[in-house]
């Protein structure tokens, strides 16, 4: 059984919308952060499918997609490790609460 | 041995500011620094004497013209330097005695200063440029000289006339020594001198130099036409009227020919013309003199006829007749004047009809006055030579038409001179004065030294010779020296005679009279252009003046306009404009809200609007 493109676009619709949902509605800096992982991901879904069903032959897609999950890695490190830092310092990681710099 | 020569124009020249700066607390206010520094600088000069200096300096170079500056001293100069240095102390002396009842003597020692130090470094001077700077100078300080009673009726009016007046013939120096420096590109006078002698210049320029040059003389010595400063400038204090009237600023005309006599010597015309003029002014001076009723007028005419005697003996040919006439005319012309000052302070006039018999009262002075005048007349004790009996020699050298006229002018001084003396001194003695009588050392000392020099002139002619670059004195013949003797005897006979008859009545009719009032007219005439040129100047200015001051306030106005439009306007304007930023920023903060959802709903917004915008739009 093929599974169809239209398949695949739509769950990285539905992952791109959970992902959209969770960065604008949660509280916590560390689903916030989840949320840009998934959003991440559903883009490299996206290019996936594309590739597989589009240009089978061109293997740069793939290269793209390592890259965007490379990219994924490092910036949940970096986010991570921030958010480290200001839990230490504030004992909290409730973004709504980081209102310093308000204008 | 160069600082003695610099020392002797700059010592008193150094004593004026001082007599300003210290003379109100010094016990003579400033007299003794004058009679100090003219001691010093005559004793520098008698060190000095027989010796030749040369001090030169350039002053500026520019293009191919060199100014220079500098002292000389050689037999001329050091002749006459000795002279200014002599008489200049023997006044300085008596103007201590004469002034202790003036205010402001300070003032006075210091103008007199400046005047003793200008005319030794005019005398002096080795370049034309420092001579000339020299000769405003005296100018000035005879200006401020005879002005120095400035509250005094015509003191001012004379200080003015005298100082156009002699103007006019500076612009004549000026233009000489410009054309000069314009030829031979320096104003160095030896240059001039010598390059005039290699015959470098055209007679043409020649005669042009020597006329300008003696333009100046004319001014300076009031000759021919102008000559009607000098009577006037008679308001003067006496010992100034002694010193730079007659002794020495009005000899300064005679003393630039005889500096420049090889110049002269070269363009006959040149001295032609200073023959006639000289003739002219000693003629006629002589003449007016006899009719004058003011005492020191009487000495101011005699003054501008003795030097038409220098100048007429220069236009002959006769430069050492000049020079001697110099000299001796200066110590007795002095002395008289001196003693003309001590009847004015005694009786408080100088009217020969208001005066007689002071011979009673004043026996020095009237001894002083009659050595003057025996001197003046032309006698000398021991029969030695007078100046006068040279200057005849002189003319007889070229034609005995001039030595006639000569015997005619001395005629004329004996009249005038026994004619004021007899009016002043003789007669019965006057009622008791209230004057100070002659109590007064210093002034008896000063008057009584130049009355004896002038008296021993003949000395000095006999000395001279030797010291002077013109050769020796001619020989005069016997006959020509008896007829002198006897023009000079019935000069003072037919004088004395008509003064004891008629006292002060002019001694030849009325025509002196009518001369003198003719020139005056005469030479007022060009002052008067003078003064509407300088009125007409004066209004110009004034326009100039209210246009300048117009255009002033129309700036002053539209800045002020220009303020008022910035700190209303403009700055209101920006005021507002701030404003209007200020709070469209206070606006724009409240989207700052800090909530993070809302920057990243905002974003996924924008991003979907974007390529929702861009599909629909077929971007």
């Amino acid at each position: 059984m093929i599974v169809p493109l239209t398949a695949y676009l739509v769950v990285g619709a539905i992952l791109f919308a959970i992902a959209v949902y969770t960065v604008v509605a949660q509280r916590s800096a560390v689903m916030v952060l989840m949320g840009i992982e998934l959003l991440l991901n559903a883009v490299g879904l996206n290019i996936v499918a594309f590739w597989r069903f589009v240009r089978p032959d061109d293997y740069s897609a793939q290269i793209f997609t390592i890259f965007i999950i490379t990219i994924g890695a490092v910036e949940m490190a970096i986010g991570l490790g921030i958010m480290m830092m200001i839990y230490r310092q504030r004992r909290t990681v409730q973004v709504d609460k980081f209102t310093e710099l308000r204008g | 041995m160069s600082g003695l020569l610099i020392a002797v124009p700059v010592l008193p020249l150094l004593a004026g500011p001082l007599s300003l700066l210290f003379g109100s607390r010094l016990p003579w206010r400033g007299g003794e620094l004058i009679v100090a520094a003219t001691a010093l600088s005559l004793a520098a000069l008698m060190l000095l004497m027989g010796e030749h200096q040369v001090l030169d300096g350039t002053w500026f170079e520019s293009g191919g013209f060199r100014l220079t500056v500098g002292l000389e001293l050689d037999g001329l100069t050091w002749f006459a330097a000795a002279v200014v240095a002599g008489v200049s102390f023997f006044v300085g002396l008596y103007s201590v005695g004469y002034m202790t009842d003036e205010r402001d003597r300070p003032r006075f020692f210091a103008e007199l200063a400046l005047f003793i130090g200008a005319m030794l470094t005019l005398v002096l001077a080795s370049s034309l440029v420092l001579l000339f700077a020299a000769w405003e100078t005296v100018s000035i300080a005879s200006y401020l000289l005879i002005g120095f009673r400035y509250e005094e009726e015509g003191a001012r009016a004379a200080a003015t006339k005298a100082f156009l007046m002699t103007r006019l013939g500076d612009v004549g120096f000026l233009l000489g020594w410009l054309l000069v420096l314009l030829v031979l590109g320096t104003t160095d006078i030896r240059t001039l001198l010598s390059s005039v002698e290699q015959a470098r210049l055209s007679p043409r320029m020649l005669t042009a130099i020597a006329l300008l040059m003696f333009l100046a003389a004319i001014g300076k010595s009031a000759q021919l036409p102008l000559t009607a400063w000098l009577p006037d400038a008679m308001v003067a204090p006496t010992p100034v009227s002694a010193l730079i009237h007659s002794a020495t600023m009005v000899a300064a005309g005679v003393y630039l020919l005889l500096r420049l006599y090889p110049l002269f010597a070269t363009a006959p015309g040149a001295l032609d013309a200073v023959f006639w003029v000289g003739s002219a002014t000693a003629l006629f001076s002589a003449l007016v003199a006899t009719g004058e009723m003011d005492l020191k007028r009487v000495l101011a005419w005699s003054t501008s006829s003795h030097l038409g005697e220098m100048m007429l003996a220069i236009g002959l040919g006769g430069p050492l007749a000049a020079a001697l006439q110099f000299a001796t005319h200066a110590s007795f012309k002095s002395a008289l004047f001196l003693s003309a000052g001590m009847v004015d302070k005694h009786t408080g006039t100088r009217d020969l009809r208001r005066l007689r018999g002071l011979g009673h009262v004043l026996p020095v002075t009237t001894l002083a006055f009659l050595l003057g005048a025996l001197s003046l007349a032309g006698f000398q004790p021991f029969f030695f030579t007078s100046s006068d009996e040279v200057i005849v020699a002189t003319a007889l050298s070229s034609g005995s038409a001039a030595a006639y006229l000569m015997l005619g002018v001395i005629f004329l001084s004996g009249v005038y001179i026994a004619r004021a003396g007899i009016a002043v001194f003789a007669g019965d003695k006057p009622e008791a004065g209230s004057g100070p009588g002659e109590r007064n050392l210093p002034m008896l000392i000063g008057m009584m030294a130049l009355a004896i020099a002038a008296a021993l002139g003949s000395l000095v002619i006999a000395a001279v010779p030797q010291v002077l670059p013109f050769g020796t004195e001619p020989e005069t013949p016997w006959a020509w020296r008896l007829f002198v003797i006897l023009a000079a005897i019935a000069g003072l006979a037919v004088g004395g005679w008509h003064a004891w008859r008629y006292h002060a009545a002019p001694a030849i009719a009325w025509l002196p009279g009518a001369m003198e009032r003719a020139l005056a007219a005469a030479t007022a005439f060009p002052v008067q252009i003078v003064f509407a040129f300088a009125r007409g100047v004066a209004r110009l200015e004034h326009w100039v003046d209210a246009i300048a001051r117009g255009t002033a306030t129309a700036v002053w106005a539209l800045a002020m306009d220009t303020d008022r439009l910035e700190r209303r306007d403009f700055g209101a304007g920006g005021d507002r404009l701030a404003q209007a930023f200020a709070s469209l920023g206070e606006r724009l903060r409240r989207l700052e809200t800090g909530k993070l959802y809302l920057y990243t709903l905002g974003l996924f917004v924008w991003s979907l609007v974007v390529v929702v915008g861009g599909l629909a739009f077929g971007f």
